[in-house]
Protein backbone atom coordinates (compact mmCIF):
# COMPACT_ATOMS: atom_id res chain seq x y z
CA UNK A 1 0.00 0.00 0.00
CA UNK A 2 2.73 2.45 0.90
CA UNK A 3 4.41 1.89 -2.45
CA UNK A 4 1.14 2.69 -4.19
CA UNK A 5 1.00 5.96 -2.28
CA UNK A 6 4.57 6.81 -3.20
CA UNK A 7 3.84 5.96 -6.82
CA UNK A 8 0.83 8.25 -6.65
CA UNK A 9 2.98 11.07 -5.31
CA UNK A 10 5.56 10.69 -8.03
CA UNK A 11 3.26 10.07 -10.95
CA UNK A 12 0.39 12.53 -10.77
CA UNK A 13 1.46 15.64 -12.62
CA UNK A 14 -1.52 17.90 -12.47
CA UNK A 15 -2.06 19.53 -9.12
CA UNK A 16 -1.02 22.53 -7.10
CA UNK A 17 -1.80 24.41 -3.94
CA UNK A 18 -0.61 27.89 -4.81
CA UNK A 19 -0.89 29.04 -8.40
CA UNK A 20 2.87 29.06 -8.86
CA UNK A 21 3.07 25.30 -8.32
CA UNK A 22 2.75 24.97 -12.06
CA UNK A 23 6.53 25.25 -11.70
CA UNK A 24 6.43 21.76 -10.26
CA UNK A 25 4.61 20.56 -13.35
CA UNK A 26 1.12 20.83 -11.92
CA UNK A 27 -1.41 22.68 -14.01
CA UNK A 28 -4.85 22.14 -12.46
CA UNK A 29 -6.07 22.74 -8.90
CA UNK A 30 -8.33 19.74 -8.65
CA UNK A 31 -5.87 17.11 -7.56
CA UNK A 32 -4.75 19.07 -4.50
CA UNK A 33 -7.94 20.94 -3.59
CA UNK A 34 -11.53 19.87 -3.12
CA UNK A 35 -12.56 23.05 -4.92
CA UNK A 36 -11.39 22.63 -8.54
CA UNK A 37 -10.79 26.38 -8.87
CA UNK A 38 -8.26 26.18 -6.04
CA UNK A 39 -8.01 27.64 -2.56
CA UNK A 40 -9.60 26.34 0.61
CA UNK A 41 -9.25 22.84 1.95
CA UNK A 42 -6.51 20.55 0.66
CA UNK A 43 -7.39 16.99 -0.16
CA UNK A 44 -5.26 14.05 0.97
CA UNK A 45 -3.01 14.25 -2.05
CA UNK A 46 -2.54 17.99 -1.61
CA UNK A 47 -1.43 17.45 1.96
CA UNK A 48 1.12 14.88 0.85
CA UNK A 49 2.51 17.23 -1.82
CA UNK A 50 2.65 20.03 0.72
CA UNK A 51 4.52 17.84 3.22
CA UNK A 52 7.01 16.47 0.74
CA UNK A 53 7.64 18.32 -2.49
CA UNK A 54 6.92 21.82 -1.21
CA UNK A 55 8.42 21.80 2.27
CA UNK A 56 12.10 21.60 3.11
CA UNK A 57 13.29 18.22 4.25
CA UNK A 58 16.31 19.62 6.11
CA UNK A 59 14.81 19.43 9.59
CA UNK A 60 13.85 15.76 9.44
CA UNK A 61 16.15 13.03 10.72
CA UNK A 62 18.23 11.69 7.84
CA UNK A 63 16.67 8.28 8.32
CA UNK A 64 13.21 9.60 7.39
CA UNK A 65 12.18 8.72 3.85
CA UNK A 66 9.81 10.80 1.71
CA UNK A 67 7.36 8.00 2.18
CA UNK A 68 7.48 8.30 5.96
CA UNK A 69 7.03 12.06 5.75
CA UNK A 70 4.06 11.58 3.44
CA UNK A 71 2.40 9.33 6.00
CA UNK A 72 2.60 12.10 8.60
CA UNK A 73 0.72 14.61 6.44
CA UNK A 74 -2.71 13.87 7.90
CA UNK A 75 -4.52 15.89 10.55
CA UNK A 76 -2.38 16.08 13.71
CA UNK A 77 0.26 13.97 11.93
CA UNK A 78 -1.98 10.93 11.96
CA UNK A 79 -2.95 8.63 9.16
CA UNK A 80 -6.75 8.83 8.69
CA UNK A 81 -8.63 5.78 9.96
CA UNK A 82 -11.53 6.18 7.57
CA UNK A 83 -12.15 7.62 4.13
CA UNK A 84 -15.28 9.66 4.64
CA UNK A 85 -14.29 12.49 6.99
CA UNK A 86 -11.38 14.93 7.17
CA UNK A 87 -10.75 17.93 9.33
CA UNK A 88 -8.15 20.71 9.15
CA UNK A 89 -7.03 23.71 11.20
CA UNK A 90 -5.41 26.80 9.71
CA UNK A 91 -3.77 29.87 11.17
CA UNK A 92 -2.36 32.78 9.25
CA UNK A 93 -1.05 36.00 10.84
CA UNK A 94 1.34 38.73 9.89
CA UNK A 95 3.23 41.75 11.07
CA UNK A 96 2.29 44.63 8.85
CA UNK A 97 4.39 47.81 8.61
CA UNK A 98 3.30 50.67 6.42
CA UNK A 99 5.72 53.50 5.57
CA UNK A 100 8.52 52.10 7.78
CA UNK A 101 10.77 54.78 9.25
CA UNK A 102 8.37 57.65 8.67
CA UNK A 103 7.81 59.75 11.81
CA UNK A 104 4.31 60.73 10.78
CA UNK A 105 2.99 57.95 8.59
CA UNK A 106 4.43 54.70 9.96
CA UNK A 107 1.78 52.24 11.04
CA UNK A 108 2.45 48.81 12.51
CA UNK A 109 0.09 46.06 13.45
CA UNK A 110 -0.01 42.35 14.04
CA UNK A 111 -3.01 40.98 12.20
CA UNK A 112 -4.53 37.59 12.85
CA UNK A 113 -5.76 37.10 9.33
CA UNK A 114 -7.24 33.65 9.56
CA UNK A 115 -7.90 31.03 12.17
CA UNK A 116 -10.37 28.47 11.01
CA UNK A 117 -11.39 24.87 11.07
CA UNK A 118 -12.53 22.89 8.10
CA UNK A 119 -14.62 19.77 7.93
CA UNK A 120 -14.89 17.68 4.82
CA UNK A 121 -17.28 14.81 4.27
CA UNK A 122 -16.56 12.73 1.22
CA UNK A 123 -18.04 9.63 -0.24
CA UNK A 124 -17.56 7.45 -3.27
CA UNK A 125 -14.63 6.62 -5.46
CA UNK A 126 -12.25 9.54 -6.04
CA UNK A 127 -14.26 11.73 -3.64
CA UNK A 128 -17.28 11.64 -5.92
CA UNK A 129 -19.49 13.48 -3.43
CA UNK A 130 -18.09 16.09 -1.06
CA UNK A 131 -19.43 18.50 1.54
CA UNK A 132 -16.88 21.13 2.55
CA UNK A 133 -17.40 23.50 5.45
CA UNK A 134 -15.26 26.20 6.94
CA UNK A 135 -15.78 28.20 10.12
CA UNK A 136 -13.49 30.43 12.09
CA UNK A 137 -12.04 33.84 12.75
CA UNK A 138 -11.40 36.31 10.00
CA UNK A 139 -11.09 39.98 10.85
CA UNK A 140 -13.19 42.74 9.42
CA UNK A 141 -11.16 44.80 6.94
CA UNK A 142 -9.10 47.48 8.71
CA UNK A 143 -10.93 50.39 7.11
CA UNK A 144 -14.39 49.10 7.95
CA UNK A 145 -16.14 49.93 11.19
CA UNK A 146 -18.40 46.94 11.47
CA UNK A 147 -20.19 45.49 14.41
CA UNK A 148 -20.65 42.12 12.81
CA UNK A 149 -19.00 39.11 14.36
CA UNK A 150 -15.57 38.16 13.11
CA UNK A 151 -16.34 34.45 13.57
CA UNK A 152 -17.90 33.20 10.41
CA UNK A 153 -17.83 30.84 7.48
CA UNK A 154 -16.02 31.74 4.29
CA UNK A 155 -17.00 28.68 2.37
CA UNK A 156 -19.45 25.83 2.58
CA UNK A 157 -20.49 23.88 -0.45
CA UNK A 158 -21.53 20.54 -1.80
CA UNK A 159 -19.86 18.95 -4.78
CA UNK A 160 -20.63 16.03 -7.02
CA UNK A 161 -18.48 14.70 -9.82
CA UNK A 162 -20.51 12.82 -12.39
CA UNK A 163 -17.29 11.59 -13.95
CA UNK A 164 -13.65 12.41 -13.19
CA UNK A 165 -13.96 15.08 -15.87
CA UNK A 166 -17.27 16.70 -14.96
CA UNK A 167 -18.35 18.10 -11.62
CA UNK A 168 -20.95 20.45 -10.17
CA UNK A 169 -20.56 22.43 -6.94
CA UNK A 170 -23.13 24.48 -5.04
CA UNK A 171 -22.85 26.71 -1.99
CA UNK A 172 -20.65 29.55 -0.79
CA UNK A 173 -17.43 29.67 -2.82
CA UNK A 174 -14.93 32.04 -4.34
CA UNK A 175 -15.90 33.55 -7.65
CA UNK A 176 -13.99 31.95 -10.49
CA UNK A 177 -11.97 34.61 -12.24
CA UNK A 178 -8.31 34.98 -13.21
CA UNK A 179 -5.31 33.87 -11.21
CA UNK A 180 -6.20 33.13 -7.61
CA UNK A 181 -2.96 34.54 -6.21
CA UNK A 182 -2.55 34.56 -2.46
CA UNK A 183 -2.10 38.37 -2.23
CA UNK A 184 -5.61 39.56 -1.59
CA UNK A 185 -4.52 43.21 -1.92
CA UNK A 186 -3.38 42.57 -5.49
CA UNK A 187 -5.10 44.89 -7.95
CA UNK A 188 -5.97 41.79 -9.96
CA UNK A 189 -8.09 40.61 -7.01
CA UNK A 190 -9.57 43.88 -5.75
CA UNK A 191 -10.51 45.42 -9.11
CA UNK A 192 -12.81 42.61 -10.31
CA UNK A 193 -13.94 42.10 -6.69
CA UNK A 194 -12.56 38.61 -6.14
CA UNK A 195 -10.66 39.36 -2.92
CA UNK A 196 -10.57 37.47 0.36
CA UNK A 197 -14.13 38.29 1.50
CA UNK A 198 -15.87 38.20 -1.85
CA UNK A 199 -17.22 34.66 -1.75
CA UNK A 200 -20.69 34.17 -3.17
CA UNK A 201 -23.46 31.62 -3.03
CA UNK A 202 -23.91 29.97 -6.37
CA UNK A 203 -23.47 26.96 -8.58
CA UNK A 204 -20.28 26.12 -10.44
CA UNK A 205 -19.78 23.59 -13.22
CA UNK A 206 -16.29 22.31 -13.92
CA UNK A 207 -14.86 20.39 -16.83
CA UNK A 208 -11.38 18.91 -16.75
CA UNK A 209 -10.21 17.89 -20.20
CA UNK A 210 -6.90 16.44 -21.26
CA UNK A 211 -5.50 19.76 -22.44
CA UNK A 212 -7.98 22.31 -21.18
CA UNK A 213 -10.14 23.11 -18.21
CA UNK A 214 -13.34 25.13 -18.05
CA UNK A 215 -15.47 26.71 -15.33
CA UNK A 216 -18.94 28.25 -15.50
CA UNK A 217 -20.45 29.80 -12.41
CA UNK A 218 -23.79 31.41 -11.72
CA UNK A 219 -24.03 33.29 -8.44
CA UNK A 220 -26.60 35.20 -6.42
CA UNK A 221 -24.32 37.07 -4.02
CA UNK A 222 -23.61 36.47 -0.40
CA UNK A 223 -26.96 35.53 1.12
CA UNK A 224 -26.01 36.92 4.53
CA UNK A 225 -25.81 40.42 3.02
CA UNK A 226 -28.70 42.77 2.44
CA UNK A 227 -30.44 41.86 -0.79
CA UNK A 228 -29.74 45.22 -2.47
CA UNK A 229 -25.94 44.90 -2.32
CA UNK A 230 -25.65 41.23 -3.31
CA UNK A 231 -23.79 40.90 -6.60
CA UNK A 232 -25.59 38.48 -8.88
CA UNK A 233 -24.14 37.30 -12.10
CA UNK A 234 -22.13 34.85 -14.15
CA UNK A 235 -18.47 34.09 -14.60
CA UNK A 236 -16.59 31.89 -17.03
CA UNK A 237 -12.99 30.86 -17.06
CA UNK A 238 -11.07 28.61 -19.41
CA UNK A 239 -7.47 27.44 -19.36
CA UNK A 240 -5.54 25.57 -22.01
CA UNK A 241 -2.30 23.69 -21.60
CA UNK A 242 0.33 24.72 -24.12
CA UNK A 243 3.66 23.07 -24.88
CA UNK A 244 2.70 20.38 -22.34
CA UNK A 245 3.74 22.34 -19.25
CA UNK A 246 2.40 25.90 -19.51
CA UNK A 247 -1.08 27.31 -19.37
CA UNK A 248 -2.94 30.23 -20.86
CA UNK A 249 -6.39 31.29 -19.78
CA UNK A 250 -9.15 33.82 -20.11
CA UNK A 251 -11.97 34.92 -17.82
CA UNK A 252 -15.08 37.00 -18.11
CA UNK A 253 -17.50 37.95 -15.37
CA UNK A 254 -20.64 40.08 -15.32
CA UNK A 255 -22.44 40.93 -12.12
CA UNK A 256 -24.73 43.55 -10.73
CA UNK A 257 -26.67 44.73 -7.71
CA UNK A 258 -29.18 47.54 -7.37
CA UNK A 259 -26.60 50.32 -7.85
CA UNK A 260 -23.64 48.84 -9.74
CA UNK A 261 -23.06 46.85 -12.92
CA UNK A 262 -19.59 45.36 -13.09
CA UNK A 263 -18.11 43.69 -16.16
CA UNK A 264 -14.60 42.24 -15.92
CA UNK A 265 -12.45 40.35 -18.37
CA UNK A 266 -8.88 39.16 -18.22
CA UNK A 267 -6.26 36.96 -19.81
CA UNK A 268 -3.59 35.15 -17.87
CA UNK A 269 -0.75 32.74 -18.21
CA UNK A 270 1.12 30.35 -15.94
CA UNK A 271 4.55 29.44 -17.20
CA UNK A 272 6.55 26.53 -15.83
CA UNK A 273 10.19 27.59 -15.47
CA UNK A 274 11.09 24.09 -14.24
CA UNK A 275 12.31 22.77 -10.90
CA UNK A 276 9.59 24.57 -8.98
CA UNK A 277 10.10 27.99 -10.55
CA UNK A 278 7.26 29.75 -12.32
CA UNK A 279 6.15 32.97 -13.94
CA UNK A 280 2.54 34.13 -13.63
CA UNK A 281 0.94 37.03 -15.48
CA UNK A 282 -2.52 38.52 -15.76
CA UNK A 283 -3.91 41.52 -17.62
CA UNK A 284 -7.49 42.62 -17.11
CA UNK A 285 -10.07 45.36 -17.12
CA UNK A 286 -13.21 46.09 -15.11
CA UNK A 287 -16.01 48.39 -16.20
CA UNK A 288 -18.03 50.02 -13.43
CA UNK A 289 -21.46 51.34 -14.37
CA UNK A 290 -22.92 53.06 -11.32
CA UNK A 291 -26.27 54.57 -10.47
CA UNK A 292 -24.50 57.85 -9.88
CA UNK A 293 -22.40 58.94 -12.81
CA UNK A 294 -19.44 59.81 -10.56
CA UNK A 295 -18.80 56.13 -10.00
CA UNK A 296 -18.55 55.22 -13.69
CA UNK A 297 -15.11 54.19 -14.81
CA UNK A 298 -13.05 51.53 -16.52
CA UNK A 299 -10.05 50.28 -14.54
CA UNK A 300 -7.12 48.32 -15.94
CA UNK A 301 -4.64 46.18 -14.06
CA UNK A 302 -1.65 44.00 -14.74
CA UNK A 303 0.23 41.47 -12.65
CA UNK A 304 3.55 39.69 -13.17
CA UNK A 305 4.91 37.37 -10.50
CA UNK A 306 7.97 35.19 -10.58
CA UNK A 307 8.74 32.41 -8.16
CA UNK A 308 12.29 31.11 -8.28
CA UNK A 309 13.15 28.01 -6.26
CA UNK A 310 16.87 27.71 -5.50
CA UNK A 311 16.43 24.80 -3.08
CA UNK A 312 13.53 22.76 -1.84
CA UNK A 313 11.31 24.71 0.57
CA UNK A 314 12.52 28.14 -0.54
CA UNK A 315 10.98 30.45 -3.14
CA UNK A 316 12.31 33.89 -4.07
CA UNK A 317 9.53 35.93 -5.48
CA UNK A 318 9.03 39.20 -7.26
CA UNK A 319 5.71 40.91 -7.67
CA UNK A 320 5.05 43.68 -10.19
CA UNK A 321 1.63 45.25 -10.48
CA UNK A 322 0.17 47.97 -12.64
CA UNK A 323 -3.10 49.75 -11.93
CA UNK A 324 -4.93 52.53 -13.71
CA UNK A 325 -8.09 53.24 -11.80
CA UNK A 326 -9.70 55.33 -14.53
CA UNK A 327 -8.59 54.97 -18.15
CA UNK A 328 -9.77 58.50 -18.91
CA UNK A 329 -7.38 60.00 -16.36
CA UNK A 330 -3.64 60.39 -16.42
CA UNK A 331 -2.33 58.84 -13.16
CA UNK A 332 -1.48 55.20 -12.70
CA UNK A 333 0.12 53.16 -9.94
CA UNK A 334 2.98 50.68 -10.08
CA UNK A 335 3.53 48.44 -7.07
CA UNK A 336 6.46 46.08 -6.97
CA UNK A 337 8.69 44.29 -4.57
CA UNK A 338 10.63 41.19 -3.71
CA UNK A 339 9.60 38.46 -1.34
CA UNK A 340 10.79 35.28 0.26
CA UNK A 341 8.68 32.23 0.99
CA UNK A 342 10.09 29.48 3.20
CA UNK A 343 8.51 26.19 4.18
CA UNK A 344 10.96 24.99 6.88
CA UNK A 345 8.91 21.90 7.61
CA UNK A 346 5.53 20.57 6.64
CA UNK A 347 2.56 22.63 7.95
CA UNK A 348 4.55 25.82 8.28
CA UNK A 349 5.05 28.70 5.87
CA UNK A 350 7.07 31.81 6.65
CA UNK A 351 6.92 34.66 4.23
CA UNK A 352 8.36 38.14 3.81
CA UNK A 353 6.89 40.54 1.26
CA UNK A 354 8.02 44.09 0.51
CA UNK A 355 5.97 46.50 -1.55
CA UNK A 356 6.91 49.82 -3.05
CA UNK A 357 4.08 51.83 -4.59
CA UNK A 358 4.70 54.74 -6.92
CA UNK A 359 2.07 56.99 -8.46
CA UNK A 360 2.94 58.15 -11.95
CA UNK A 361 1.36 61.42 -12.99
CA UNK A 362 2.27 64.04 -15.56
CA UNK A 363 0.94 66.85 -13.36
CA UNK A 364 2.44 66.18 -9.93
CA UNK A 365 4.97 64.09 -8.08
CA UNK A 366 4.57 62.21 -4.83
CA UNK A 367 6.76 60.30 -2.47
CA UNK A 368 6.72 56.54 -2.86
CA UNK A 369 4.97 54.51 -0.22
CA UNK A 370 6.51 51.38 1.29
CA UNK A 371 5.09 48.42 3.10
CA UNK A 372 6.34 45.08 4.32
CA UNK A 373 4.66 42.01 5.69
CA UNK A 374 6.11 39.20 7.79
CA UNK A 375 3.72 36.32 7.59
CA UNK A 376 3.32 33.06 9.46
CA UNK A 377 1.04 30.35 8.20
CA UNK A 378 0.51 27.14 10.16
CA UNK A 379 -1.87 24.30 9.41
CA UNK A 380 -2.59 21.04 11.16
CA UNK B 1 -25.90 12.11 5.77
CA UNK B 2 -29.21 13.51 6.97
CA UNK B 3 -27.63 14.18 10.34
CA UNK B 4 -25.25 16.63 8.71
CA UNK B 5 -28.00 18.83 7.33
CA UNK B 6 -28.54 20.99 10.46
CA UNK B 7 -24.80 21.73 10.64
CA UNK B 8 -24.72 22.64 6.98
CA UNK B 9 -27.73 24.93 7.31
CA UNK B 10 -26.17 26.56 10.37
CA UNK B 11 -23.04 27.38 8.41
CA UNK B 12 -25.10 28.55 5.48
CA UNK B 13 -26.53 31.46 7.45
CA UNK B 14 -23.44 32.36 9.46
CA UNK B 15 -21.13 33.39 6.69
CA UNK B 16 -19.28 36.69 6.61
CA UNK B 17 -21.13 39.64 5.18
CA UNK B 18 -18.51 42.36 4.75
CA UNK B 19 -17.18 42.27 1.24
CA UNK B 20 -16.35 44.58 -1.65
CA UNK B 21 -20.00 45.46 -2.14
CA UNK B 22 -20.93 46.26 1.43
CA UNK B 23 -20.89 50.02 0.82
CA UNK B 24 -22.10 50.06 -2.78
CA UNK B 25 -25.26 51.94 -1.90
CA UNK B 26 -23.25 54.81 -0.39
CA UNK B 27 -20.60 54.74 -3.10
CA UNK B 28 -22.55 54.06 -6.25
CA UNK B 29 -26.15 54.90 -5.36
CA UNK B 30 -27.63 58.17 -6.48
CA UNK B 31 -28.33 60.48 -3.55
CA UNK B 32 -30.22 63.72 -3.44
CA UNK B 33 -28.02 66.17 -1.58
CA UNK B 34 -29.22 69.42 -0.15
CA UNK B 35 -27.03 72.32 0.85
CA UNK B 36 -24.96 74.96 -0.93
CA UNK B 37 -24.30 74.76 -4.63
CA UNK B 38 -20.60 74.30 -3.86
CA UNK B 39 -21.30 71.32 -1.62
CA UNK B 40 -23.61 69.73 -4.16
CA UNK B 41 -20.77 69.97 -6.69
CA UNK B 42 -18.22 68.58 -4.23
CA UNK B 43 -20.27 65.68 -2.90
CA UNK B 44 -20.00 63.31 -5.91
CA UNK B 45 -16.24 63.84 -5.87
CA UNK B 46 -16.03 63.04 -2.16
CA UNK B 47 -18.18 60.01 -2.79
CA UNK B 48 -16.14 58.73 -5.72
CA UNK B 49 -12.60 59.70 -4.71
CA UNK B 50 -12.74 59.36 -0.92
CA UNK B 51 -15.62 57.19 0.26
CA UNK B 52 -14.73 54.51 -2.27
CA UNK B 53 -11.83 53.50 0.03
CA UNK B 54 -12.88 55.08 3.32
CA UNK B 55 -15.67 52.62 3.75
CA UNK B 56 -16.11 53.54 7.40
CA UNK B 57 -19.79 53.69 8.17
CA UNK B 58 -19.34 57.25 9.47
CA UNK B 59 -17.91 58.51 6.17
CA UNK B 60 -20.95 57.27 4.35
CA UNK B 61 -23.13 59.35 6.67
CA UNK B 62 -21.44 62.69 5.88
CA UNK B 63 -24.13 64.03 3.60
CA UNK B 64 -24.18 67.63 4.77
CA UNK B 65 -21.58 70.35 5.17
CA UNK B 66 -22.25 70.32 8.89
CA UNK B 67 -21.43 66.62 9.09
CA UNK B 68 -18.11 67.13 7.29
CA UNK B 69 -17.19 69.97 9.63
CA UNK B 70 -18.21 67.96 12.69
CA UNK B 71 -16.03 65.09 11.46
CA UNK B 72 -12.95 67.33 11.73
CA UNK B 73 -11.88 66.61 8.15
CA UNK B 74 -13.16 70.00 6.96
CA UNK B 75 -12.43 73.40 8.53
CA UNK B 76 -15.00 75.90 7.37
CA UNK B 77 -13.49 78.61 5.21
CA UNK B 78 -10.00 77.10 5.04
CA UNK B 79 -8.96 74.58 2.43
CA UNK B 80 -5.40 74.71 3.78
CA UNK B 81 -6.51 73.47 7.19
CA UNK B 82 -8.97 70.90 5.91
CA UNK B 83 -7.59 67.36 5.87
CA UNK B 84 -9.89 66.48 3.02
CA UNK B 85 -7.76 68.91 0.97
CA UNK B 86 -4.30 68.93 2.54
CA UNK B 87 -3.92 65.15 2.51
CA UNK B 88 -4.36 65.08 -1.26
CA UNK B 89 -1.49 64.45 -3.66
CA UNK B 90 -2.63 67.63 -5.43
CA UNK B 91 -1.98 69.78 -2.35
CA UNK B 92 1.71 69.04 -1.78
CA UNK B 93 4.39 66.45 -2.33
CA UNK B 94 3.74 65.10 1.16
CA UNK B 95 0.15 64.33 0.23
CA UNK B 96 -0.80 60.67 0.31
CA UNK B 97 -4.39 60.52 -0.93
CA UNK B 98 -6.12 59.02 -2.79
CA UNK B 99 -4.07 55.84 -2.46
CA UNK B 100 -5.24 54.03 -5.53
CA UNK B 101 -5.66 56.66 -8.17
CA UNK B 102 -3.00 59.33 -7.97
CA UNK B 103 -3.84 63.04 -7.89
CA UNK B 104 -7.35 64.19 -8.68
CA UNK B 105 -8.05 65.86 -12.00
CA UNK B 106 -7.40 69.59 -11.50
CA UNK B 107 -11.05 70.43 -12.15
CA UNK B 108 -12.20 68.14 -9.32
CA UNK B 109 -9.54 69.46 -6.97
CA UNK B 110 -10.64 73.03 -7.72
CA UNK B 111 -14.23 72.12 -6.87
CA UNK B 112 -13.17 70.78 -3.45
CA UNK B 113 -10.98 73.79 -2.68
CA UNK B 114 -13.69 76.18 -3.77
CA UNK B 115 -16.18 74.39 -1.53
CA UNK B 116 -14.07 74.34 1.63
CA UNK B 117 -12.74 77.89 1.15
CA UNK B 118 -16.22 79.29 0.82
CA UNK B 119 -17.99 77.62 3.71
CA UNK B 120 -19.04 80.38 6.09
CA UNK B 121 -17.41 79.68 9.46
Amino acid sequence: MKYILLLLILSIQSSYAYVNYIGHGYTSCLNCHYNPSGGGALNDYGRVVSATLISSGALYPKTWSEEKIAYTSGFLFRKPKQNWFRTQLNYRGFQFVNNPGSKTKETKAWINMQFDGRAIFKFGKNDKFIAVMNYGYSPNPRNVQSKQTEWRSREHYLGYRFTPKVGVYAGLMDKVFGLKVIEHIAYSRTTPQVAQNDQTHGVMAHYLGDTWEGFAQGFVGNLSQDENVRMKGLSFMGEKTIYDIHRIGASVMKSSNTVLDLTSYSVHTKLNLKDGSALLAELGQSQYQADNSAGNRTSRYGLVQTYLRPIRGVYFLTNIEYFKKDLTLDPFNVRWGPGLQYFPIQRMELRLDMYNTRVFSSTSSQKDSWMYLLQTHIWL
Amino acid sequence: MRGLLPLYLFLLVSCQNTNSNSFDIQQYGSTTISGSTNFQAAYPILQNRCASCHTHSSWASYKTEEAWIASGYVVAGSADNSQVINRLFNYSSSGDMPKDGGPLPQSEYDVLVNWTDNITP
